[in-house]
Formats: C-alpha cells, sequence, structure tokens
C-alpha cells in the first residue's frame, strides 16, 4: 500500500505563492481538491506529479522522495492535466499508443490495454478518426483513458470533469469508484457535486493553503449553524443577496425562499439548516466580510462551470 | 566402490520422493495463492536505447527528418550545376554553409514539437520524461543531420581538390553557430508559434552566412584559425543551451507553458 | 513452450504465464525444500514463498537456467526459514497423517521400507545444512557440480568436497 506525503510543500513564482507550506498525507481512497480557480489546485497538483519543482518542502512516495525516485515514481503515476496536451493530427488509438510507449509498458500489453481503456471510455469505435475531430467531451474521456494506461497506483486528474455532460459525469464517476481500490485518486474541481459522490476525503483549498480537511460529514458539520432558511418578500430578497451569500433561492409564489450561508442570523426568522458541501463552499470561498455578510460579484456559483474549466478544450 | 555408493546414495534419495507425496488439496492452496501474486504483479520494463529511438522515429512526424536530407540533395544537385560552370568554386561553399545552417531549424522545430499543444506536461508525468525525449530526439536529428554534413562534405571536397577536414570545419562551424540562435530562439523566446519564429531565424542565418562567406577573405589560409575558434566556442554554447534547456524541463515551468 | 520463451514473454507483459511456471516447478522445489528442511507441512508455504519472490524477481532476470534459479530462491527461503522459524532442524511429526493411515494397512515390506525412508532422512537431517544441500542438489535434483556452485555461491572445489564429506558421513551413519 502506498502512501504520499507532503512535506512543507511550497512554491512560489517570483512575488507570487501559489502553494504555502501545505503539509498532508495521502492513502488509499479518493481526494478531492476542491477550490476556486486560482487557488493553487493545478501547481500542487504538478508537484505531486514530479512535474514542477517545489521552492521548498517535498513530497515523499513511502518515505523516498519522489524527485530522487524519477521513473520509478512515474511508473506509479497517472496523470491528467487540467490543458490535457494532444497531437491534433493523431488518431486515437495511435496515440494511446504512443503513450503507453512512453509510460513503458511491455509491448505485449500495449494493444490489450489501449483496446480496453478505450472501450472503457466508449471510444473504441472513433479509434481510427483523428485527435482534433473530437468533441470536448470526447476530449477529456481520451484523457482519462490515458491517465489509466499503466493501472497506475495513483492517479491524479486535474479537472477531469470539465466540459463531460452529465451522462458522462455519472459514467466518469462510476469508472472511477470501481478503479479506485487500493490506489490514491486525486482529483482537483471547482464543481461540488463531483466531489460530493465520489471523494472519501475533501480538501479545500484556498490561496495556495489548505483550510479544511475531512470526509463529507467532518467538512459539513464545520459550518453547522451557519447555514439559514427564510422565507421573504422579493424586495428585501434583493436586500439580502446583496448582504449575504446565497446558497439557494427559489420562488415560491409572492415570496420568496433563501438560503443563506452567514456566520449570525441573517433576519429574525431565519431557522438553521442542515449543511451540505454547497453551504461550506460558499462558507469558505465567498465570505470575506468578517461580519458574515458577503462581498459583491460573488464568482460563479459552485456549481455552475466556469468557462475556464472549458477553455482547455475548445483549441 | 565409490561409483557403487553414489549409484546406491542416488537411489536412496529417490526413493525417498515416494515420502514426500504431494497432498493435492495444499499444492492447489498454494498455486492459488501464487495466481494472486501473479495478479497482483506489474511487469516493469526499461526499454532499452535503440527501442526509445525507435518509439521516437514511429511516432514524431517524420518530415522533421526527412527536410534536412530532402534540402541538402537539393543543395548538392543545384551545386552539381553550378560546379560545372566557370568561376564557382569558393561560392558553392558559401552555398552549401548557408543551406546547411538553414537545416538546422528542423532539429530545433522537431524539439519544440514535443512541447507543443500541452503535450509538454502529459509527457513530463510519463516514465519517460520529458528531457529523455528531448535527447532522443536531438540525436536522431543530429544522427540526421550529421550524416547529410558528412555526405556533403565529402562530396564537395572531391569537387574542389580540398582536405576533408578542412571542408567539414568550414561547414560544421556555421551549422553550429546557427544552431546555437535556434536554440537560444527557442529558450528565450515564448511566441505562441514557434515555427515561424525559427523560420524566420533560419532565413536570417542563412542570408548572414551567405554573404559574409561570399567575402573574398573567408576562406583564405590564415583565417582558419578564426575558423577553429568559432567552432569551439560554437560547440561550448550549444552544449551550454542544452544543459540549460534539459534543466529547465527538470524544474518544470518550461514544461507547461503552452505553444504551438 | 521452453523456459526461455516464457521468460521472454512474460517479460514482454504476459504475466499470466507465470502461471505456469508454478505449475511447472512446484513440484520439484516442493520436494527440495522437504529435503532441505525435512518438513513435509511446511514446504508447502516454502515452495510458495519461493514462486512469490520469483514473481518479485522476474522483470529483472536474465534466463539462464530457470530450475537452478528457483532452486537458488528456495534454498535462500529454506535459509531464512532457518533463522527465523528455528535454530535447529527437528523432524517433527516424521509419519504423516496419510502415511500413518497407510501404515496400518501396509505389508511387512511397505513398513520396512517407510522405516528406511525415515531413518535415511533422518540421517540426512543430521549433515551440516551445506553438505546437505550439495548432496540433495547433486543426487535429488540432477544438478551439475558447475550449476551447484552457481546456486550456493561457492566454488567447484568446495562443491566436490562438500559432496566427498556428505557422501561419507551419510555411508558411515547408513552402515551403524
Amino acid at each position: 500500500m502506498l502512501t504520499l506525503e507532503l512535506n512543507h510543500l511550497r512554491k512560489q513564482y517570483k512575488n507570487k505563492v501559489a502553494v504555502a507550506d501545505l503539509s498532508l498525507r495521502l492513502e488509499e481512497g479518493v481526494y478531492g481538491l476542491l477550490g476556486a480557480n486560482g487557488a493553487g489546485k493545478t501547481t500542487l497538483l504538478r508537484m505531486l506529479c514530479d512535474i514542477l519543482k517545489p521552492t521548498s518542502g517535498s513530497v515523499l512516495c513511502n518515505g523516498t522522495e519522489v524527485r530522487e525516485m524519477g521513473g520509478e515514481y512515474r511508473r506509479l503515476l497517472g496523470y491528467l492535466p487540467q490543458d490535457f496536451g494532444y497531437y491534433p493530427e493523431m488518431k486515437a488509438e495511435r496515440y494511446m499508443r504512443y503513450l503507453a510507449e512512453l509510460k513503458a509498458l511491455p509491448p505485449d500489453l500495449i494493444r490489450s490495454k489501449t483496446e480496453e481503456l478505450l472501450r472503457l471510455v466508449e471510444l473504441y469505435e472513433v479509434r481510427n478518426k483523428k485527435i482534433k475531430t473530437f468533441s470536448g467531451g470526447m476530449l477529456r474521456r481520451l484523457g482519462i483513458a490515458q491517465a489509466m494506461l499503466n493501472d497506475p497506483e495513483i492517479l491524479i486528474l486535474d479537472e477531469p470533469t470539465a466540459g463531460l455532460d452529465p451522462k458522462e459525469r455519472i459514467r466518469f464517476r462510476n469508472i472511477i469508484s470501481s478503479f479506485s481500490r487500493n490506489r490514491i485518486v486525486i482529483l482537483s474541481t471547482h464543481i461540488v457535486s463531483d466531489v460530493e459522490y465520489i471523494a472519501d476525503q475533501i480538501l479545500l483549498m484556498k490561496q495556495g493553503e489548505l483550510i479544511s480537511q475531512g470526509d463529507l460529514h467532518q467538512i459539513t458539520e464545520k459550518v453547522r449553524g451557519c447555514v439559514w432558511e427564510c422565507v421573504t418578500e422579493s424586495s428585501q430578497a434583493q436586500e439580502l443577496n446583496e448582504r449575504y451569500a446565497i446558497s439557494n433561492l427559489r420562488n415560491c409564489g409572492e415570496k420568496v425562499s433563501l438560503r443563506i450561508v452567514a456566520k449570525e442570523k441573517p433576519v429574525e426568522d431565519a431557522v438553521p439548516a442542515e449543511p451540505n458541501l454547497e453551504d461550506v463552499y460558499l462558507f469558505y470561498f465567498t465570505m470575506k466580510a468578517p461580519d458574515g455578510g458577503c462581498a459583491l460579484g460573488v464568482p460563479a456559483r459552485p456549481s455552475v462551470q466556469t468557462s475556464d474549466g472549458q477553455d482547455g478544450m475548445s483549441k | 566402490m565409490k561409483r557403487k555408493d553414489k549409484a546406491l546414495l542416488k537411489k536412496e534419495f529417490v526413493n525417498l520422493q515416494s515420502g514426500f507425496e504431494i497432498d493435492q488439496g495444499k499444492r492447489e492452496r498454494a498455486l492459488a495463492c501464487i495466481r494472486g501474486g501473479v495478479r497482483a504483479k506489474k511487469i516493469n520494463v526499461s526499454p532499452s536505447l535503440i527501442r526509445r529511438l525507435y518509439v521516437q522515429i514511429k511516432y514524431m512526424e517524420k518530415w522533421y527528418l526527412l527536410f534536412p536530407v530532402l534540402l541538402s540533395a537539393g543543395l548538392l544537385g543545384l551545386m552539381r550545376i553550378l560546379s560545372r560552370e566557370e568561376g564557382w568554386r569558393m561560392e558553392l561553399l558559401s552555398l552549401l554553409s548557408a543551406g546547411v545552417a538553414f537545416t538546422g531549424i528542423f532539429g530545433a522545430i522537431s524539439v519544440s514539437r514535443i512541447f507543443a499543444n500541452h503535450m509538454g506536461e502529459l509527457e513530463a508525468s510519463c516514465f519517460f520524461h520529458v528531457g529523455e525525449i528531448v535527447a532522443v530526439r536531438m540525436i536522431l536529428s543530429g544522427l540526421v543531420n550529421g550524416v547529410m554534413i558528412l555526405v556533403c562534405a565529402f562530396v564537395l571536397q572531391g569537387w574542389m581538390r580540398e582536405e576533408l577536414l578542412k571542408v567539414l570545419v568550414y561547414i560544421l562551424t556555421p551549422f553550429l553557430a546557427s544552431n546555437c540562435l535556434y536554440f537560444a530562439v527557442f529558450l528565450f523566446l515564448r511566441e505562441k508559434n514557434m515555427v515561424f519564429a525559427f523560420l524566420a531565424a533560419g532565413v536570417v542565418c542563412a542570408c548572414l552566412w551567405f554573404v559574409l562567406l561570399c567575402l573574398p577573405w573567408a576562406y583564405e589560409e590564415g583565417m582558419l584559425a578564426a575558423w577553429m575558434l568559432l567552432l569551439i566556442v560554437s560547440v561550448i554554447v550549444f552544449a551550454a543551451e542544452i544543459c540549460l534547456m534539459l534543466r529547465q524541463v527538470r524544474e518544470g515551468e518550461m514544461v507547461c507553458l503552452h505553444w504551438n | 513452450m521452453d523456459d526461455r520463451t516464457l521468460i521472454y514473454k512474460i517479460q514482454r507483459g504476459e504475466k499470466e504465464l507465470l502461471n505456469e511456471i508454478a505449475e511447472k516447478y512446484y513440484d520439484d522445489i516442493y520436494r527440495f525444500c522437504c529435503y532441505l528442511t525435512g518438513e513435509r507441512w511446511d514446504s508447502y508455504d516454502l515452495a510458495q514463498e519461493t514462486f512469490l519472490r520469483f514473481i518479485q524477481y522476474v522483470d529483472h532476470y536474465r534466463y539462464r537456467n530457470l530450475k537452478g534459479y528457483l532452486l537458488t530462491i528456495a534454498r535462500n527461503v529454506c535459509m531464512d526459514y532457518f533463522r527465523h522459524g528455528k535454530d535447529e532442524v527437528l523432524l517433527e511429526e516424521p509419519l504423516g497423517e496419510q502415511e500413518r493411515r497407510s501404515a496400518k494397512e501396509a505389508s511387512q515390506d511397505e513398513i520396512s521400507a517407510l522405516v528406511e525412508r525415515q531413518f535415511f532422512l533422518g540421517e540426512l537431517q543430521k549433515l551440516p545444512q551445506i553438505q546437505r544441500e550439495a548432496l540433495i542438489l547433486y543426487y535429488y535434483s540432477g544438478m551439475k557440480i558447475r550449476e551447484i556452485a552457481a546456486i550456493t555461491g561457492v566454488s567447484g572445489s568446495t562443491v566436490k568436497s562438500r559432496l566427498r564429506q556428505g557422501m561419507e558421513k551419510m555411508k558411515k551413519g547408513m552402515e551403524e
């Protein structure tokens, strides 16, 4: 069984700190790395993959520094970068074989493994089509397939669900769930529902730091008492929307039903509600003012995909 | 006596076997456990250098290797025609130098393509690190270019009745010096379209060399020392650039950039 | 398929063929462990451990003599067993369950053969380990002097002298 240990990991670009003194221990299971864009998720994952050299600190795999292990570490690794690389002119099957060669798969395994995985992600029918003709979802599926080529002990997926439609997303979750036994799977995302279902452990990252960590229950418990529900007039709702982080807003007739994340009771008739992961996300990522109010111009709602995730696909 | 003893002992040993009758159930259990071990086993291979070269040749875009060959062949053909004319001697050499200097860009392009389309980051996570892939590509294009230069030098020294070594220096120097420029472009320029940048650099280099080498004193006996000096400097600079590149690749920032 | 082809294919990814090797050599290795340790029950585990170790090392194995290589591993496994399992090899439960049952029904001839076997095994176990393993490898596993030297990591002449000494002791023991 593998363990990954992050030891005071830090990455600094000129005067911007991308990852700040991060320590963490990873064992078998699925880890969901949740954070807003620019939180340092990608930088962290790149260091985990031995692609980027940390400014200081280290990543240890079973006690050995991964930069020293070099190829022997990367043998254990499957990685899907956020901006997934491919040669547009290459055909899907040829591309998979090329990566299988780079991953030093035994020659006799290359053909069978390629076929097996292309079938798994339902791309076998289009294996002889050039990659540039693929849709965003197909590309992402190809990316997931290549990451699993060498049967990795450590699977690292950066925004794996960007560009997938709901059906593909469910399929992806099933693939990961069945794959993750006895392995370490780390996936980063800014989409809350991805993590909610498959992650055993949730890591919340903000401005290069790990601000919260635990399973779904532990994480949501931390914001218990900060989630409220109330029904108000639409005029008051407008006002509340400007002052607080609203995690849900529903019209019921004349009135508006609101779900508010705030440290203090926002209005007199608000009742505490059972917190969920979306509330947690809002709690950590949009609340700035110390009085529990929320800054205006909240970034995209957590469950809404930002355009950023798709940019990587449309080249 | 001794032989008899041996035979006796052998017999005893074989006899002993019947005392160790194998319990099929236990045997099967042990084999099942071994099967479990086999299932969990991952065969790791470390392909040989030959295999790595082969893989790169098989999957790379071939025209980066083909172009230098075609270009050099074309140049040789052109020179064959020109050499029949009177008054073309040293100019032939300058023309070839300029041509060879230009073909150098294909090596640089072929290396830069490794990083294109975000591939660098993905390749950096594979068993063969990008650094190795770069090295293999450089070896490949170095081999092709080296052979082409040798052939050109050999053919040319026949026509010019010059020493092979001297001709080699005359051709190799512009080639290496220009490659220094191309890799500098690669290292320090972060253009979206690197191929265009390389082409531009190649044309500039070729023109420069041609003009420079058409100067009457370029191939004088006394200048040979200067040629050698330039060659040595080029080699050193080139080596330094490669080290720098490999270091940048290893540290990772370069790999994660996006270019075409 | 011969051993060389098997190893070649395994190292190119067909790991299922490892099972074929285990199937083919399990009995040989099992008996070798029996002879060396005198333990017919523990030897199932020892033989199993031998193959598990072989599976672990197979990527880096350069084919020469597969049986010899397996015997080398088996010898190391048995040495570990001696070291950690017990300091001295005792013949506990000299007759197996099956034998005891069959001994009841066995004829006089068969019983005397059984006793003789046990006696021989007992004598064998009295030998120092280095002489015992040399004798087993030579007379039972059919290895050549050169191969035994490779397995035990000593020179050919050392193997010869161990064989000679071992044989003399055995002879003396049997005559008594």
